[in-house]
């Protein structure tokens, strides 16, 4: 093979990996659908389709196993189209299993390894193939046999549709040949319905055809505009397209049912896309993008200065102008950074299902608001606080089934997950219909491990005493036990939330069980900042955390037990933390603010604590550039980013800030 | 192709010794500027400087290798290398060119001259005309990611699993 064909095999590879994952997607989906209701056809073929065409892929990719293993998981799903046998718990979870190992085996063949044992799970797929619950029926017959090419003329056609028979012929050095056909149709099927294939499209997926092949569709569309669709497929040498004479014609529609299995092939044949134009990047492009932006920010910010300093009317208006434009040009690079949620939650029915298993529950999970768009980098981080509330949620949450028949409650639990956008946050809530938490239990607790007052009780409400359980400390083992694991590391949750600069609620549900809420911003790559001082460095704290700001002749400062404290305007008192000890920089702790010296209120979670800082430097937004891995040890650190005069400046975690120099 | 085994290196001095570390492993070579300092890091660490946008942490050998301060001179230089942590900058007393060295002649560096600290650090030793070259494990020279400067957070994060 010469360098160019391994490049070309590369880029197929890129396709066929991406393409593959969809259809694992939807096989894992279809099963899930199947195994609610055993009955439903559709997702039968869904998932035939997903492994044949799978098999058709691998295949010519030369990966031999996973064609393999997928031709086996297809003759399984073939009976059950056929009805030969019918869907049960079992059958679903050996195709479920069977498609975990299919996608560790495509990892597998693709870094050219052999490092996965298919021979169980083939011959359980083998086993189950031979396997025969009812008696086929004559219909299972018909379906199967069904000729794969209707007379075009028993096609009802709407006004306006027209039949288009197009010749389609492939360029003769094209390697994926099926991989192009299959595009071409479903480029068409967007248009409109594809009635026939020739060869079929079984035969197309098996690359069983020379160059050429040919496809019927009934459309709305002008022949050129299909002509067109076609020619913009890769690959594609020519195509003939033209308009079929109908038997019949719009005046006279004829009333015929089509064969049930091109009728099932008409509606799940191809994925669903979306309606809009949409082309693939790499993520790296645009990391890069979002980089050039936050670049151009900063030197946006430094053109602002020099234009104040030159006091020229043009060379301001230009400056001006420049700052309309890259603020909508970085408003629409974050837009191409948003993802549905979706992309996420499509793992986690899966997820629920067999942890409901293994813990013997009965569980309905439901999820919406799956278009909802969030920033790619806050999404990348809410996937493990999501799976761990979503198996509380099962595992504590719900209770066992007699538990709830005994409370009067169906035997069913219920688990919800739901995204929806407010302004500018995005809520996700996961929530049960379980037993709920039990404040007093929780209070009781928090009293025992000193941290809150027991006389403080009436200040709390309910859903007040249920965020303790978020308190680092609160989450141990055998609190776990008793308030039913919902301590567990949801301190942890709670920081990562707080660090993506969202907020976590819990509340219990006045129909019984426990909501818990993540409110999310939409982006976090640029934020306002407030730059600070401390020992001659520049500082940047987000301005998220920063409630208010004192100059020195504000700051009502002394001490109680030596520990130095601010009284507040409204009379509170706050710990007094000096940013230069917290950053190594001094170790005396005890001094009080110097006569030049700004304090800063800090709040996170419920926490207010005063922040003595040398100076201020003033106010700006941001782009926030991760720090080095090297670096994942300090912390109080959120990151680092770029001033307008070049320099760096490190970005403070308000979270963590405090407990840089050991707790207090 | 045949022939020997051979590749192309990077050679710079720190203090009076000099190292190699592999081409591919070298994105550029840049004039030394003053680092922003990150508290608490590691000593080994000047800081971070903003290299064309991306924030990248500097490193000083000499602190390392012989726990002394660099001395800054014209001829010193920064090398930006890839770690698996991401880019990183070595500072140096000075980087003056590249060679080609034959797999062959790459031998374990003698005992003696190791001490525990800096052994895993270094992944062979070369003659050049006479010169002794240290060929550099980078992800070893460089402070671990896992060190903690004031106590671990990652217990928690274990828990989140459970």
């Amino acid at each position: 093979m010469t360098v160019s064909d391994d490049m070309d095999m590369q880029v197929y590879r890129d396709v066929f990996l991406s393409e593959s994952a969809e259809y694992i997607q939807a096989i894992i989906d279809g099963m899930l659908v199947l195994e609610s209701d055993p009955h439903d056809l559709e997702p039968v073929e869904v998932v035939f389709r997903g492994a044949h065409s799978l098999k058709g892929m691998a295949a010519a990719m030369g990966y031999e196993r996973t064609s393999e293993l997928t031709h086996k998981m297809e003759s399984l799903m073939d009976t059950v189209r056929k009805r030969e046998q019918s869907v049960d718990g079992a059958l679903v979870d050996i195709v479920l299993r069977a498609v975990d190992v299919a996608k560790a085996l495509i990892d597998d063949e693709s870094n050219g390894r052999a490092a996965i044992d298919t021979s169980s799970i083939t011959s359980e797929l083998e086993v189950r193939t031979q396997f025969r619950s009812s008696v086929p029926d004559a219909t299972a017959d018909a379906a199967a046999g069904a000729p794969s090419a209707p007379a075009h003329g028993d096609m009802a056609l709407e006004p306006g549709e027209r039949v288009i028979h197009a010749s389609v012929d492939l360029e003769d050095t094209c390697v994926l040949k099926s991989v192009r056909a299959y595009m071409v149709v479903k480029r068409l099927s967007h248009m409109g319905h594809v009635v026939d294939t020739t060869p079929s499209a079984r035969e197309i997926e098996d690359e069983l055809f020379d160059h050429t092949f040919e496809v019927v569709v009934r459309t709305r569309q002008a022949v050129g505009d299909v002509e067109r669709a076609i020619l913009a497929v890769t690959e594609v040498h020519a195509a003939r397209v033209d308009e079929m004479e109908v038997a019949g014609g719009d005046a006279a529609p004829v009333e015929t049912s089509v064969p049930g299995e091109l009728h099932a092939r008409a509606r799940t044949e191809v994925p669903k896309l979306s309606e809009t134009q949409t082309v693939r990047i790499s993520i790296g492009h645009l990391d890069t993008l979002v980089d050039l932006v936050g670049e151009l920010v900063i030197l946006r910010s430094r053109l602002e200065t020099l234009a104040g300093e030159a006091d020229d009317l043009r060379f301001t208006e230009a400056v001006e102008r420049l700052h309309a434009i890259s603020s909508d040009l970085q408003h629409e690079v974050m837009q191409t950074r948003m993802v549905p949620v979706g992309n996420i939650f499509n793992r986690f029915p899966r997820m629920v299902r067999d942890l409901a298993r293994d813990l013997g529950k009965d569980i309905a999970f439901e999820m919406d608001g799956l278009d909802i768009e969030l920033d790619r980098t806050v999404l990348d981080e809410i996937g493990d606080p999501l799976v761990h509330l979503l198996r509380n949620a099962v595992d504590h949450g719900i209770e066992s089934a007699s538990e709830r028949v005994a409370a009067d409650k169906p035997g069913r639990g219920c688990v919800r997950l739901v995204a929806a956008r407010e302004r500018d946050q995005v809520l996700i809530s996961v929530s049960d219909d379980g037993g709920g938490m039990d404040p007093d239990r929780i209070w009781a607790k928090a009293v025992e491990r000193g941290m809150v007052d027991p006389a403080d009780r009436d200040g709390y409400s309910a859903d007040d005493v249920l965020m303790l359980t978020c308190t680092p400390g609160f989450s141990t083992a055998d609190v776990a036990t008793k308030v039913s694991g919902r301590g567990v590391g949801l301190d942890v949750v709670r920081g990562k939330i707080e660090y993506l600069g969202g907020s976590l609620h819990i509340r219990q549900r006045p129909t019984g069980g426990t909501e818990f809420e993540l409110s999310l911003p939409l982006t976090l790559a640029i934020i306002q900042a407030l730059l600070v001082r401390s020992s001659g460095q520049t500082f940047a704290l987000p301005l998220g955390a920063v409630t208010e700001v004192f100059a020195p002749d504000e700051i009502d400062a002394g001490s109680v037990d030596g520990m130095p404290v601010v009284t507040l305007r409204d009379g509170r008192i706050v710990s007094l933390h000096r940013l230069d000890v917290l950053l190594g920089f001094s170790d005396d702790a005890t001094r009080l603010p110097g006569p030049r010296e700004h304090v800063v209120l800090v709040e996170t979670g419920d926490v207010a604590r005063a922040l003595s800082v040398e100076s201020l430097t003033g106010r700006q937004e941001i782009v926030i550039k991760p720090l080095s891995r090297m670096f994942r040890g300090v912390r109080g650190l959120g990151g680092a980013t770029v001033l307008g005069d070049g320099s760096v400046a490190l970005i403070l975690d308000p979270r963590m800030l405090f407990s840089m120099g050991g707790e207090r | 192709m045949s022939g020997p085994l051979s590749s192309q290196y990077v050679i710079f001095r720190v203090g009076a010794e000099e190292f190699g570390l592999p081409i591919a492993q070298v994105s550029s070579i840049i004039r030394h500027e003053i680092a922003t300092p990150v508290p608490r890091a590691p000593d080994m660490v000047e800081g971070v400087i903003n290299l064309r946008g991306r924030v990248v942490p500097i490193v000083s050998l000499s602190r390392k290798l012989f726990g002394s301060d660099p001395v800054i001179t014209v001829a010193s230089r920064i090398v930006i290398a890839e770690s698996s942590n991401g880019p990183v900058g070595l500072v140096v007393d000075a980087a003056h060119e590249v060679a080609t060295i034959l797999d062959d002649d790459v031998r374990p560096a003698p005992e003696a001259a190791l001490v525990a600290e800096t052994a895993e650090a270094f992944r062979g030793v070369v003659q050049m005309e006479g010169r002794l070259v240290i060929l550099l494990e980078l992800d070893k020279a460089l402070p671990r990611a896992d060190y903690a400067a004031t106590g671990t957070t990652e217990a928690g994060e274990d828990e989140a699993h459970v």
